[in-house]
């Protein structure tokens, strides 16, 4: 009893701090998130044409990976086109949760 | 003859003696029986076979093999991370009940990919879906009794099949030898291709896993995440590797689930849906057929056992901890269950190919597979599939239970035992994922690959973040389906709703059909009735009674009559 009785209030104490400071780190992971996208292109730029850093070429087995920054647009189009199918899905698959039980 | 036990019969011991003890030794034995098992497995003789001749068959329900040895290994290790996660149950969950059932489960497994004979390998398949479906039964509710029945149906189905196959083959070649089968366009060979699809998995085939696998208890499910659909990824790589076919089965079921696990409101579900996505993978890899792609196939396997079975232990652990484990009813978990996020966030980094993850070494033999053997369509298929598992199981589900929304949900880390599991299998993604030559070392084909290049690891980096970039984009714009209290219909939807309400009219038909029959046939059995009385009652006409004097008068007459014609 005692320990639970203990328990709650450090508990509120833990969340109210982690709330507070919850907008701040999100934010900053954000940010860090971002440079590594733009890294990541530059990365590539320094590979395909640059070569200051990484003067090895990209393997490209594939002829649509000769298309520059294919990755980053295929990935970034193809989950943009998933969840627009997926929501049109709902339209038409979504049913209550009770559905079966009827 | 032998070198030393079969793994199975270790197992099935095992499971026997954890039936009939409880606590502490009950505990020990959950935990010692993998780790005898896995050093009998060391010490197993690499040509050990057993042979019984039973009805005039040569049964071999053991053979060792390289294939065997690898998911030999692997089940050892997860039997034991599923034990090791479940030994805090109380009776009250039915804890003897999933134990035993669960070392059965593992058990069956062990015999299956140590069968030598297809015959040895039905049984051990039926005993696999037997001893899985406690595990569902055990959470005790109407749903899960419910799909637990429609998964052993199923799987009782696939079985029947799997034996019939059987001894179609038997009768046409003679061999009832569990090895390559491939498409010879004999009606066994699709009929056994069929009952290992119904276990893997195959599109249409699949309703049954998404089914049963979020109504397992929360323990229950890791075991059943393991096992079975790797058993059957096991049986098409020794039987129908190189069949081409399944190479479009495969991308298929790489494809078709990350739609649904989009829009699913239970997460033990989205991993289902995710793990139909995995087995595509591993499906188009037997397709392709080579030694980079089998490799690719069993290393994915190895891969997918670990990092899914965490992520189904963490939302094990969420729903022991919380009673939920829908997205719309949970978020903001990490506050009270830091411990629980980060082995979950290691999980989703494993499965989305992270570099340094284990997913990153073992699916992109698969995909370098594909391109290496000219199969430039389906290639990008799997890149989008790739993408959208990163979109379900990489960020959906740490992100719905675990931070997003608040749901005000206050709930503690669970037991120490379930920290342990999850830690030990969060550290062998890591493991696997840093140093690839451990898993590469025990792959039973011959192929070399190397996965760590610079053009791989920024390829991989970039499609993950722009994908991570994409999911931002869209909660930033609020355009992102939020979770709803919801199903969503599947091919389930063509047995659970339609065949009843076919059979009930159907039924209803026939039944009117029988009654008018029965009413029409009453009426002219009742016109019957009246004639015959009418002609046969009391004062009917045939029913009178003459005196014989008439019969003599007549047949005077009639002599009479023959006396005239003859004297005339």
């Amino acid at each position: 009893m005692n320990d639970s009785a203990n328990m709650s209030p450090k508990e509120e104490v833990v969340d109210s701090s982690s709330v507070h400071r919850a907008p701040k780190r999100t934010d900053f992971l954000f940010r860090v998130f971002y440079v590594g996208c733009i890294l990541l292109i530059l990365v590539e730029v320094d590979m395909q044409v640059t070569n200051l850093l990484f003067t090895e070429s990209r393997h490209e087995y594939h002829a649509l990976e000769k298309l520059p920054g294919f990755y980053s647009w295929f990935s970034f189009g193809g989950i943009l086109l998933l969840v627009v199918i997926a929501k049109i899905m709902r339209k038409y698959l979504m049913r209550s949760e009770d559905y079966y039980d009827g | 003859m032998m070198g030393s036990l079969p793994p199975a019969a270790i197992f099935f011991l095992g499971a026997i003696l954890v039936a009939v003890s409880r606590g502490k030794i009950r505990s020990g034995l959950m935990l010692l029986v993998p780790v005898l098992g896995a050093l009998n497995l060391r010490a197993l003789d690499p040509d050990a076979i057993l042979t019984l001749n039973v009805l005039g068959y040569d049964l071999i329900p053991f053979q060792v093999t390289g294939l065997s040895m690898l998911f030999g290994y692997l089940f050892h290790l997860a039997a034991f991370l599923g034990n090791l996660f479940s030994i805090h149950l109380k009776d009250r969950e039915h804890a003897g009940l999933q134990h035993t059932s669960a070392l059965l489960y593992a058990g069956s497994a062990l015999g299956a990919v140590y069968a030598g004979d297809l015959i040895s390998l039905f049984v051990f398949w039926e005993i696999l879906a037997l001893s899985s479906a406690f595990l569902i039964f055990a959470r005790g509710t109407e749903s899960s009794f419910r799909a637990g029945f429609r998964y052993l149906v199923i799987h009782v189905l696939s079985g029947v099949l799997l034996l019939s196959g059987a001894l179609m083959r038997a009768h046409e070649t003679g061999s009832i030898a569990f090895d390559h089968i491939g498409l010879d366009g004999s009606m066994a060979s699709w009929v056994i291709l069929l009952a290992f699809g119904i276990k893997a998995g195959f599109p249409f085939l699949h309703n049954w896993l998404t089914d049963a696998y979020p109504e397992g208890t929360p323990t229950g499910t890791v075991f059943l995440s393991a096992f079975t659909t790797k058993v059957a990824v096991f049986a098409l790589v020794r039987s129908y590797a190189g069949t081409e076919v399944l190479i479009y089965v495969g991308v298929l079921m790489t494809f078709f689930p990350i739609f649904f696990a989009v829009i699913e409101n239970d997460l033990r579900r989205v991993l289902s849906y995710s793990m139909i996505n995995q087995i595509g993978f591993m499906v188009t890899g037997v397709g392709i057929g080579t030694a980079l792609a089998l490799n690719g196939t069993v290393a994915h396997a190895f891969a997918d056992v670990i990092f899914k079975g965490l992520l189904f232990m963490t939302m094990g652990a969420v729903l022991q901890m919380t009673g939920r484990i829908n997205g719309s009813d949970l978020g903001g978990l990490y506050k009270t269950m830091p411990i629980t996020a980060g082995f979950c966030i290691v999980g989703a980094m494993a499965i989305s190919a992270f570099p340094l993850f284990s997913a990153f070494i073992t699916k992109s033999m698969v995909m370098a597979a594909a391109l290496e053997e000219g199969y430039i369509w389906v290639w990008p298929f799997l890149v989008f599939a790739s993408a959208g598992v990163l979109e379900h199981a990489g960020i959906k589900i740490p992100y719905f239970a675990f931070f997003g929304h608040d749901s005000g949900i206050r709930a503690q880390e669970p037991p120490k035992n379930m920290l342990f599991a999850m830690g030990i299998a969060a550290i062998l993604c890591i493991v696997i994922g840093s140093f690839p030559g451990l898993l590469y070392s025990i792959l039973p084909f011959e192929a070399e690959y190397h996965p760590y290049d610079l053009t791989h690891v920024v390829t991989q980096l970039q499609l993950l973040f722009f994908g991570v970039l994409a999911v931002v984009f869209m909660m930033k714009k609020g355009t992102y389906p939020p979770e709803i209290r919801a199903i969503n219909l599947d091919v389930d939807w063509v047995y659970r709703w339609l065949g009843p309400r076919l059979v009930k009219n159907i039924g209803g038909t026939v039944q009117r059909i029988d009654n008018s029959i029965r009413e029409n046939s009453l009426t002219v059995l009742d016109g019957v009735l009246v004639l015959a009385e009418k002609f046969h009652g009391p004062k009917g006409l045939l029913a009178r009674s003459l005196p014989a004097g008439n019969m003599v008068m007549l047949v005077v007459v009639l002599l009479a009559f023959y006396l005239f014609r003859f004297l005339y």
